[in-house]
């Protein structure tokens, strides 16, 4: 047995594999579109100009208008919905809103081909293009977002000849708790829930999928204080400019090929973002099904979904000395949660 | 707002490609002050687009649109590009006095007024960078010399491989080709600004068919052509080498892009264009409209320091390379051994013993400052001692040993940050905290309160518990159930393990002496008694401490004081006027009970043989086993 037949019997299993993966993921995505129909919206996205944003919708309806309203001035020109909420009445609210798309299940769709359905709308509405992947509680912020567009950080990531862009996982919350608060539609979120953990991350080593994972923020030390290590990761990866190689395997943090997966390149950081979650604000309803769709992945990894914490930590009082108020990126970016990199 | 008949006349050339909506903006502001425009609109560029910016501008006899060529990057496309918007502003018969070249993501950031009168100011200078490339060098990397010296037939960019072979071939034969018409090359950046009259000569050359042809086979021919002809028709007293449009590069050497919260940025930088614009936000080329026709105000600047590019952007660049200064970059790899406590720049202070009782005492007095937190044995096995005694601080419950032990670094690190307006620091019991010790040796920004402490009472303290916490007392009355024969052997156990561990604090503070000398870090100043900035290292102050505090014999309230004053300046704080009469009292006691109970084993160590006198001091090891420390630091 010589080394270098070694070399490439190793170099050809490995290729193998990738051909296997990506075929039984691509396989998976177009099985999964098969079972789904267009209810409202574009055939495609090949007229749309503009970023495009794909967002599973578990069915409270009272945050939609504030999240479109957020999203549309951040600069998504189009939105498609995967409406697996347990009415999926979404396209009879969005009768008057020509930028949105809404897809729906064909009868019952298992929680973990969520996933599918999704990587099958971002290969159809947003092929080669740069996609921004958020779920109706997230808020993507990054820095100077209050006055600068999307494009603007798409241009910048570009010029640093990155195709993806990473995100940390926020929880926000008040200064009491989110059970004892009534949201009403039209109302910004941010209002409600202002506080955010200002430090309590930990970066922890690059698994061999190139995945950075980082643990901590509230969630862990609010729920997971006796053991840390079970604490959910909050390492996303929302904003990727996506190509026919594409594929997110587990929530939006694991994504294939693995080379999107770290953040920063060695020699120096860049520019990244925030997805602010104010899922405990959302009702029991929808963070079941939610919880569901992060935690029926491909790896099935029920304990480490985000969404089982929200309900819980909606009763409690989590402000302390860690708590910072948001109210602009500048607040973010003086913790370090966001890194305004190189970009001026 | 419009030029009088006196004032000067200037003509734009615009190169645009995309963005048809921000074009017709920038055209309709330029002509809205009095200039004229000649645009050239990118042939690959879509014809719709072209056809109705057109028509919009189709009564306005100040603006004109040259003759569409296929524009590639490196060729001599460009230049006839240009040299097609000349023919035009000929054409047009406007007649100019100067000619300013721009792009299509260029915009105004000063006032068309402050540009005539500068223009006036100068009149006849000729604003083109060019520098004689057969004696200095311009060029950052790739071909220099080459891009005129040898014939490039193909896109350097597009058919990169193909064009180094043809580059090759031509050097290895050695096909050096002459400069045409004798002339000397220059090169600089393709933004200038020029006068008619001088513009009208270099057409003269220009249309030489000997010369085109030349230039049509060099490589990026709009950083040669007119540099070249300019430099060679001019002479240098009236060429300023500066270019009137700022521009500035990232890492990767792309223009940077100036979003919508920059103009402010951009109308104090002395130069009347900039590139390039974000055309994503309408908000700012509203306010640069309203800065180009004079309706705000823009800082005015004197005549030498024109086109002089402050250090702000340069700065920000160097310093936010790898993530802002003092606070974590979450996703990239972390230094293992430091964690955050790597990049946190906050001074801190750990209190440095041998016993739990001692660092009380210290605990105690420091607790007494309103600038200071200090925790207790942050680092105890079994809790988390918190200041004051608080059941929470900083996300961290007083039990939650498991998170804390995830990263003892970070866990420091976000003790830290969490009051930044404070002082923080905390009890470091010898043994306890891992690395953290080392680190605090290791970083500028830490400092250490040592606290050697006495043997004897270390020693009662072990006898009732490995690790004590800071309510615990010290039960005497151990000592009297113990056959002194036990108390002996327990004791002659006991004293190498302290010695060990003395002469690795020791070596901590010699080492660590080196290395604060090394990060240029202060350790006790008289002087300078904030905290915050690092000053002058004084070794001699260490010592001082040392010799008066590391090997006493005996508690005196007296001691305390003197510890008091030099930590208390170490810290920034006076703490002999903050201490509450009833916290000396206290102390005092403690310290009674310390003392005769120190009397009480010396008598019952006596009965089982061993002699120590009242003011005992332990003699130094003569080895200290460093062994385990020195594989930690090799791992």
């Amino acid at each position: 047995m010589s080394v270098v037949g070694d070399y490439f019997q190793q170099h050809r299993m490995r290729l193998a594999f990738w051909y296997r993966h990506t075929f039984r993921l691509q396989n998976a995505a177009y099985r999964a579109g098969r079972r789904m129909k267009r209810v409202a919206g574009l055939v495609d996205g090949a007229k749309v100009k503009g970023v495009p944003a794909v967002v599973p919708y578990y069915g409270d309806h009272r945050l939609l208008d504030w999240f479109l309203a957020y999203y549309r001035r951040l600069g998504i020109a189009h939105f498609v919905f995967l409406d697996i909420g347990a009415e999926r009445d979404l396209h009879e609210r969005l009768k008057d809103a020509p930028d949105c798309t809404i897809w729906r299940p064909e009868g019952f769709m298992h929680p973990s081909n969520t996933i599918h359905a999704l990587n099958f709308l971002r290969r159809r509405y947003a092929m080669n293009k740069w996609v921004l992947s958020v779920g109706p509680f997230d808020l993507f912020v990054f820095p100077k977002s209050e006055t600068r567009h999307i494009r603007d950080l798409i241009d910048f990531v570009e010029s640093e000849q990155r195709d993806h862009v990473a995100a940390l996982v926020i929880d926000v919350y008040g200064d009491r708790p989110a059970r004892e608060m009534s949201y009403e539609p039209g109302m910004s979120p941010l209002s409600l829930l202002p506080f955010f953990d200002r430090f309590g991350y930990q970066t922890s080593d690059a698994q061999a999928n190139r995945v950075v994972p980082i643990y901590g923020g509230v969630q862990r030390r609010a729920l997971y204080g006796d053991e840390p290590r079970q604490a959910p990761p909050l390492n996303r990866i929302p904003l990727v400019k996506w190509t026919k190689e594409c594929f997110y395997t587990a929530s939006t943090r694991h994504l294939v090929p693995h080379r999107l997966n770290t953040p920063h390149s060695d020699w120096h950081s860049t520019t990244t973002g925030c997805l602010l979650r104010f899922a405990m604000l959302g009702d029991e309803h929808a963070l079941h099904i939610a919880k569901q769709a992060e935690g029926g992945q491909l790896y099935p990894d029920h304990v480490t979904t985000l969404y089982p914490g929200a309900s819980q930590m909606a009763e409690m009082w989590l402000v302390n000395q860690n708590s910072g108020r948001y109210e602009s990126s500048r607040d973010l970016l003086s913790c370090g949660l966001l890194n305004n990199g190189q970009w001026f | 707002m419009a030029s009088g008949f006196d004032r000067m006349k200037i003509s734009y050339i615009i190169l645009a490609h995309q963005h048809p909506k921000i074009l017709a903006r920038l055209i309709s502001a330029l002509t809205q002050a009095g200039h004229s425009v000649a645009v050239h609109y990118d042939k690959k560029s879509n014809d719709e687009d072209f056809f109705a910016l057109r028509d919009s501008f189709a009564g306005n006899a100040q603006v004109r649109f040259a003759a569409r060529v296929n524009v590639k990057w490196g060729e001599w496309s460009i230049c006839k590009a240009t040299l097609n918007c000349i023919d035009e502003i000929e054409a047009a018969g406007w007649d100019p006095d100067y000619v300013y070249y721009a792009s299509g993501a260029d915009y105004p950031i000063r006032s068309s007024d402050d540009l005539v009168a500068f223009l006036e100011r100068n009149d006849g200078k000729e604003f083109i960078e060019g520098v004689p490339t057969d004696k200095q060098s311009w060029v950052k990397g790739g071909p220099e010399q080459e891009r005129y010296q040898y014939r490039f037939f193909t896109n350097w960019r597009d058919r990169h491989e193909l064009s180094k072979r043809i580059l090759k071939f031509q050097q290895f034969f050695n096909l050096k080709r002459k400069f045409v018409l004798g002339l000397e090359p220059h090169m600089g950046s393709q933004w200038w600004v020029l006068t008619w009259k001088t513009l009208r000569k270099v057409m003269e050359l220009a249309r030489r068919r000997d010369v085109q042809k030349f230039f049509s086979t060099t490589l990026i021919p709009d950083e040669l052509f007119f540099q070249t002809l300019v430099c060679n028709l001019v002479p240098s007293s009236r060429i300023v080498a500066r270019p009137l449009t700022l521009y500035q590069f990232t890492d990767y050497m792309v223009p940077i892009i100036f979003c919508a919260d920059r103009v402010e940025y951009l109308v104090r930088q002395p130069f009347f264009m900039a590139r390039k614009m974000s055309p994503h936000r309408m908000e700012m080329f509203d306010e640069l409209d309203k800065v180009w026709l004079g309706h705000s105000r823009t800082l005015a600047f004197a005549n030498d320091q024109a086109a002089k590019i402050s250090g702000e952007y340069e700065e920000n660049r160097q310093r936010y390379r790898d993530g802002a200064p003092g606070v974590p970059v979450y996703g990239k790899p972390v230094q293992k051994w430091y964690e955050d406590l790597g990049r946190l720049e906050e001074s801190f202070f750990a209190v440095m013993g041998l016993s739990t009782v001692e660092l009380k005492i210290a605990f105690q007095i420091l607790s007494c400052s309103k600038k200071i937190v200090c925790h207790g044995q942050i680092f105890h096995p079994h809790c988390i001692e918190f200041a004051h005694l608080g059941n929470e601080f900083a996300g961290y419950t007083r039990n939650a040993v498991k998170l804390r032990n995830t990263s003892a670094p970070n866990f420091v690190a976000n003790l830290v940050r969490a009051l930044p307006d404070k002082t923080t620091g905390f009890l470091l019991r010898s043994g306890q905290g891992w690395h953290v010790p080392e680190i605090i040796f290791d970083r500028p920004n830490p400092r250490a309160l040592l606290l050697r402490g006495d043997p004897l009472i270390a020693f009662a303290e072990s006898l009732y518990s490995s690790d004590p916490a800071l309510h615990d007392r010290i039960d005497w009355n151990l000592i009297d159930t113990m056959p002194p024969s036990v108390l002996v052997r327990k004791w002659n156990e006991f004293l190498p393990e302290f010695q060990n561990r003395l002469g690795r604090l020791d070596h901590l503070v010699s080492q660590g002496i080196e290395k604060k000398r090394d990060h240029n870090w202060n350790w006790l100043t008289e002087v300078d008694l904030d905290i915050s900035k690092p000053s002058r290292l004084h070794s001699q102050n260490v010592l001082r401490l040392r010799s008066d505090l590391a090997g006493w014999s005996g508690m005196t309230l007296s001691r305390w004081r003197d510890w008091m004053v030099p930590a208390g300046k170490n810290l920034g704080v006076h703490l002999t006027n903050l201490v509450p009469a009833e916290t000396w009292r206290e102390i005092t006691t403690t310290l009674g009970g310390l003392e005769a109970g120190r009397k009480m084993l010396i008598g019952a160590l006596a009965a089982g043989g061993v002699q120590i006198s009242p003011d005992y001091d332990p003699p130094d090891a003569e080895e200290p086993n460093l062994a385990g420390i020195r594989a930690i630091k090799a791992f």
